[in-house]
């Protein structure tokens, strides 16, 4: 197992008991990150959306990871979960991205609120890995405002009829079901959410966005529904309470993003430290020259900030498993905020820092820390930008009647 | 950098056989696939021109290959290389066993030190590499042995 990984599980036994199943889904989930990280390599420096990874992760059986047994999941909860999403993001932030918005985002969307005919249709397969999964929620002019969404849906017949767009939507072009987020065109307040087929007539890919600074090897597209026809089936929990559906799918989300940044600052720590060791400049190693070690040692708090935030969130997130303790949404929603603020920008801070360590080198996306500088950008803006979190946590901190927006 | 592989397999020949393919330079080189031209020096030490694809790199790897014969099951192998503005040192050793009159089981352990550009990739992306070329060689070994 990978030392740094096997690390992290050992510190973590002294804040959870591990059962022995838990420890196989966590070697599972590295031998499937040992094979990954070769696929990612190749097809990051192509360019070009890594179609493999859904393969081995499927080869791998780890693509249920968070999804009840009984829907031929691995049950895994927060806590094993965070840890994956930590090793995953030591490959690489393509493929926690993939990941996230196919696990995280879409099918525990439908755990949470679909019907057992959609957990049959959609989740078992895509827990299987028979479909691909994405979420979408962003549009051209709703971004951190949810409640802005112009696609609209109205009801014929036994059917809803979607018209509108979707914008940044990881793995869009590649899923075979989407979760769409609409208004109602009668009643504008309610917004709902639609499990989608992608083989439907009105369903478009308008663009596969491969003009982004990193992610080379995770689908990003924008959608377009044209006259869009679902059936009333397909709604994915209740009509007119797809906020509800969206706002629990972002709480994981976050989650998620914070245990692959962890990942991320764990492996520029890594390839820092080692090139500290090996590079020689002016008659020694540079790990030597004290402004190399403040890089590292700022790298090393980083890590420190990193995870412990996301650890005790995984950790009450298992509290409010158990319970169903109300209150504990608040904090759960606090703390997924802070997580993933801290995560996201000790990653970029990492990875900027783990370039400079490398000198020109760092500067080439052939070296791991180059390419987590170029990934590690967008995770302070993708399931909440930094102010959005900052705004959550002051919320929480000041109490009721300080709601910023 | 330095990584450490290791694993065992399993060779459909004699003990004997075996030890006499795996301390001939010229057999052993032939299960080389991205080994570009040899140069046998003598009976244990050839130097050889490999080509290195790793992604976007493409170059040649100058190498000098020393085998070292411990009769009758243990074999060392080391290999000096550089090219790529970057050097590599390998020692590979080898302890064979008999695991039946027709099969002979081989146990290897591999140190590579890795310097220059070519470690800058990180030690996943050469580990997993280093050890799919490894599985490589031993396969096409498999079918050559007799």
């Amino acid at each position: 197992m990978e030392k740094s990984f096997s690390d992290s599980i050992e510190l973590i036994k002294t804040i959870y008991d591990f059962s022995k199943e838990e420890l196989q889904i966590l070697e599972k989930i590295d031998a499937a990150s040992e094979e990954l990280a070769v696929s990612e390599f190749d097809h990051y420096l192509k360019r070009e959306v890594n179609e493999d990874a859904p393969k081995i992760a499927k080869k791998h059986g780890i693509l249920g990871l968070t999804i009840d047994k009984k829907y031929g999941g691995l049950g895994a909860n927060p806590m094993i979960s965070v840890l994956a999403g930590e090793r995953f993001g030591q490959v690489g932030l393509g493929f926690s991205t993939f990941f996230g918005a196919n696990l995280g985002l879409a099918q525990m969307a439908v755990q949470m609120w679909g019907s057992d005919d959609q957990k049959e249709r959609y989740l078992r397969r895509a827990t299987a890995g028979d479909i691909i999964m994405a979420f979408g929620l962003t549009e051209p002019e709703a971004g951190s405002d949810p409640m802005s969404l112009k696609t609209q849906y109205e009801k014929k017949g036994n059917n809803f009829v979607i018209n509108g767009s979707k914008y940044f939507i990881s793995n869009g072009s590649i899923a075979n079901a989407v979760i769409v987020f609409a208004r109602s065109k009668d009643t504008p307040t309610e917004m709902s959410a639609f499990l989608v087929d992608t083989d439907k007539n009105g369903f478009n890919v308008d663009m596969k966005l491969k003009e982004k600074i990193g992610l080379f090897t995770s689908d990003t597209a924008m959608l377009s529904f044209k006259d869009l026809e679902v059936p009333e089936e397909n709604v994915l929990g209740t009509l007119g309470g797809g906020m509800y559906v969206a706002y629990s799918s972002i709480l994981n989300g976050r989650l998620g993003v914070a245990s692959a940044c962890t990942g991320v600052v764990q492996d520029c720590l890594n390839q820092a430290v080692a090139r500290a060791r090996e590079r020689i400049q002016f008659g020694k190693e540079i790990g030597k020259h004290q402004l190399i070690q403040e890089h590292i040692a700022e790298i090393a708090q980083n890590f420190e900030k990193a995870r412990w935030p996301t650890y005790i969130t995984a950790l009450r997130a298992i509290e409010y498993n158990k319970t169903q303790d109300s209150e504990l949404i608040s904090e759960l929603n606090q703390r997924s905020a802070l997580a993933k603020k801290i995560a996201s920008r000790a990653a970029w801070e990492s990875a900027d820092r783990a370039v400079q360590v490398f000198g020109g080198f760092g500067y080439s996306l052939l070296s791991p820390v180059g390419r987590h500088y170029c990934d590690s950008r967008v995770t302070r803006i993708y399931e909440g930008t930094d102010e959005i979190m900052e705004l959550r946590i002051a919320q929480h901190v000041l109490g009721k009647g300080f709601r910023a927006y | 950098m330095r990584i450490n592989l290791n694993g065992s397999f399993d060779l459909t020949t004699n003990l004997s056989n075996s030890f006499a393919f795996l301390t001939d330079p010229k057999k052993l080189s032939s299960c080389v696939a991205d080994l570009k031209e040899a140069n046998f020096l003598d009976t244990t030490t050839f130097e050889t021109i490999l080509t290195l694809r790793i992604g976007p790199v493409n170059g040649n790897f100058d190498a000098k290959c020393k085998i070292t014969p411990s009769p009758p099951d243990s074999i060392s192998i080391t290999i000096d290389g550089s090219g790529t503005a970057s050097s590599m040192r390998l020692l590979l050793s080898l302890k064979l066993s008999k695991k039946t009159e027709k099969v002979t089981s081989v146990t290897w352990n591999a140190d590579t030190e890795i310097n220059g550009l070519i470690s800058g990739l990180g030690e996943t992306i050469l580990r997993e590499l280093s050890n799919s070329k490894i599985q490589e060689i031993i396969s096409v070994m498999k079918t050559k042995v007799v």
